[in-house]
């Protein structure tokens, strides 16, 4: 068991190295640099870009440097000071920009993690062990509707309808009043208002997709031979469900975890800019169209850093949970 | 009822409802256990053998549902004398699920997919105790250990700690059998407990069943396709057709004088070494008819080589005595 979480503990260090590779060469693919839509910009606002400035600037940032040093420079910073470079856009360093946003994605992804599980597992169980009864085709009905609609024009809906009869701005994490305000009570009250439009926008079409999954590899589990072993031994009903085949029919989600993270993540992109959420979607949008790519990269760094920290801790979960696995 | 007789079905009609129409996969089977016997129950793929099983501990799966008859089983403990009828309760009636594990409990073919693949042996042997006698789990790891000794296991203790997928074939059914004696039940069903395992395995489980037998003075029901492991095994035999009892008799009867056509053409079909080789065997005509259109009459009339028109295709045929203990229904033999 220990041998195996360490072979995966070692397996995350080339892989982060080869995703660092790849996503600096591809922020570099497209021609011209951050410099250069600088100067487009300047220019479209009618003032001269001159040659100097440009220069300059470019050695300023590193640009004329080959790409390679670049990539050694940028990574050495992160790992010796945890220094993700200067975003060239917001004059800033890229660190300040991304922490909170990233801490705001995380909270909101894994709410809504937690309440589509909530959501999906036990109508996803009840839907198996109830097969084509009303609440099962109910159910089936409702999650491809949920599945269908596409989650930007359900958030917008919301904050149409919070605006039309409560006279609600839904948008953003806080009111008004709390933008600037200190932590207290009212605040985490006023936040919670706020927060619970992105999660369900967020769980709704994940919720419909689960029960669905859920339901399927119940339904799988249920005809195996197992439970009627279960059965003849004198099982309640409920307790034989639970203790066998939802246990072995939890396994998909369990590797799915590692898919969850980066996927609502980056899922929350559309629904972040229509909810004008402080997520790092709309900045990595934004830092994409600019080329600003010390900024770009390391969220895309930090994307895939999440994967792969979802694979691990998925592999982790797999091992406890079923034994065969353990035993590569 | 007889004190000798453990299980009574009487008329047991079992069907599966599916969108094609009924299925009777049970149609009136009447058979006796008898208390410390062993009944093998003969037949081929659908002729209900595995229902008749399943209804005996009211785990039919959906959409197969006891219809009518009755199933009594005996209790005779102690100063305890009492018959239950078992149709009467429902499926999770708690007096079901006391009788499911302790007084009747069940092997089946596949040890592999029979138990959890992600529980650990001792676990899923442990909870019969837990689940009947929720005031002995502390015994149970004990209990465990002993019983997996009892069934031939080797070194239990580290045994108890693996995972079905880490035991071979013949060690999982013997965990099998451990599980389904640990309370000692008047009844074991084994559900072709040997068909998926290799010729001397099937031999060591075989004689270790006997042997637990001797040892707990159960009843044994064996269904099996297999007559060579009922000449082994059976004490008494029932013989099934499409969803009836075609036969009853004592063991030796059923090889010495089968008196149904079916069983007759059935003990025709077995290869034997005596005969000259490169001499065909010897089939049954025709086929099973499809089980949602079954032929009135006699099951077998299609197939059957002493076919009587306007008899066979008409009536069904009662039970015939012929011996002691010897029935059969058809009617070749009714006066």
């Amino acid at each position: 068991m220990w041998k195996f979480l360490l072979q995966r503990l070692l397996l995350f260090i080339p892989t982060f190295l080869v995703i660092s590779v790849i996503t600096f060469v591809l922020i570099q693919a497209p021609p011209g640099d951050y410099i250069s839509s600088y100067a487009t910009q300047l220019e479209a606002s009618g003032e001269e870009a001159s040659e100097a400035l440009l220069i300059a600037l470019r050695k300023r940032y590193g640009l004329d440097q080959p790409v390679y040093v670049q990539y050694v420079k940028w990574l050495w910073g992160i790992f010796t000071r945890l220094d993700f470079g200067h975003s060239m856009q917001w004059n800033r360093p890229v660190g300040d920009l991304i922490w909170d946003r990233l801490a705001w994605t995380v909270v909101i992804s894994f709410l809504t993690i937690i309440f589509t599980w909530i959501l999906a597992f036990p109508i996803g169980i009840y839907s198996a062990t109830h097969q084509y009864s009303g609440f099962d085709y109910s159910f089936t009905f409702l999650g491809f509707v949920g599945a269908g609609i596409p989650d930007f024009l359900l958030a917008l809906v919301l904050m149409w309808l919070g605006f039309a009869f409560f006279g609600l701005d839904m948008g953003g994490l806080f009111s008004e009043a709390f933008r600037d305000a200190p932590w207290s009570w009212a605040k985490f009250v006023d936040m919670l208002k706020h927060l619970w439009v992105p999660v369900v926008v967020l769980s709704v079409s994940s919720t419909a997709g689960l029960i669905r999954t859920m339901r399927a590899n119940l339904l799988d589990e249920l005809r195996k031979p197992y439970v009627i072993t279960a059965r003849a031994k004198g099982m309640t009903e409920w307790h034989l469900v639970l203790k066998y085949p939802v246990r072995v029919a939890l396994n998909p989600f369990i590797s799915g975890i590692a898919y969850v993270l980066p996927q609502l993540v980056s899922g929350t992109t559309i629904i972040s800019i229509v909810l004008s959420l402080p997520t790092t979607g709309p900045v990595q949008i934004r830092s994409l169209m600019s080329q600003d790519m010390y900024l770009a990269g390391s969220i895309f760094l930090l994307l895939a850093s999440l994967t792969i920290l979802g694979t691990f801790i998925s592999d982790i979960l797999l091992a406890v949970v079923d034994p065969r696995i353990r035993l590569e | 009822m007889d004190p000798g007789i453990l299980i009574d079905i009487q008329h047991l009609h079992t069907n599966f409802y599916l969108r094609e129409g009924v299925v009777k996969a049970v149609n009136g089977a009447s058979l006796t256990i008898a208390k410390g016997r062993t009944l093998g129950v003969v037949g081929e793929s659908g002729c209900g053998k595995s229902v008749t099983a399943q209804s005996i501990l009211q785990i039919v799966p959906r959409p197969g549902r006891i219809e009518s008859g009755d199933i009594l089983l005996h209790i005779a403990e102690g100063d305890l004398d009492e018959t239950i009828n078992i149709t009467d309760l429902n499926p999770g009636d708690p007096l079901m699920r006391d009788i499911r594990g302790s007084r009747i409990s069940m092997i089946f073919q596949e040890p592999m997919t029979s138990f959890s693949p992600v529980h650990t042996v001792g676990n899923q042997l442990e909870e019969t105790i837990k689940l009947h006698q929720p005031e002995h789990r502390d015994e149970a790891p004990t209990r465990v250990l002993d019983m997996l000794r009892r069934v031939g296991i080797a070194n239990p203790e580290r045994n108890v700690e693996s995972y079905p997928h880490q035991l071979s074939g013949g060690m999982r059914q013997r965990a099998m059998i451990a599980m389904a004696l640990m309370l000692e039940p008047s009844l074991l069903i084994a559900d072709e407990p040997t068909t998926a395992l290799d010729v001397t395995t099937e031999a060591q489980i075989l004689a270790l069943m006997r042997d637990m037998q001797s040892e707990l003075h159960m009843a044994i029901m064996f269904i099996t396709h297999d007559l060579g492991v009922i000449a082994e095994m059976a004490d008494d035999v029932v013989v099934m057709y499409l969803g009836r009892v075609v036969e009853k008799a004592p063991v030796r009867a059923i090889f010495h004088s089968p008196k149904h056509p079916y069983l007759q053409a059935l003990l025709e079909s077995i290869p034997r070494i005596q005969k000259r080789t490169g001499a065909r065997l010897q089939a049954i005509e025709g086929i099973v008819p499809n089980p949602l259109d079954v032929p009135p009459g006699c099951p077998f009339h299609l197939r059957c080589p002493d076919f009587i028109p306007g008899v066979c295709d008409e009536v069904v045929p009662a039970d015939t005595t012929v011996d002691e203990g010897h029935t059969v229904a058809c009617h070749l033999y009714t006066d």
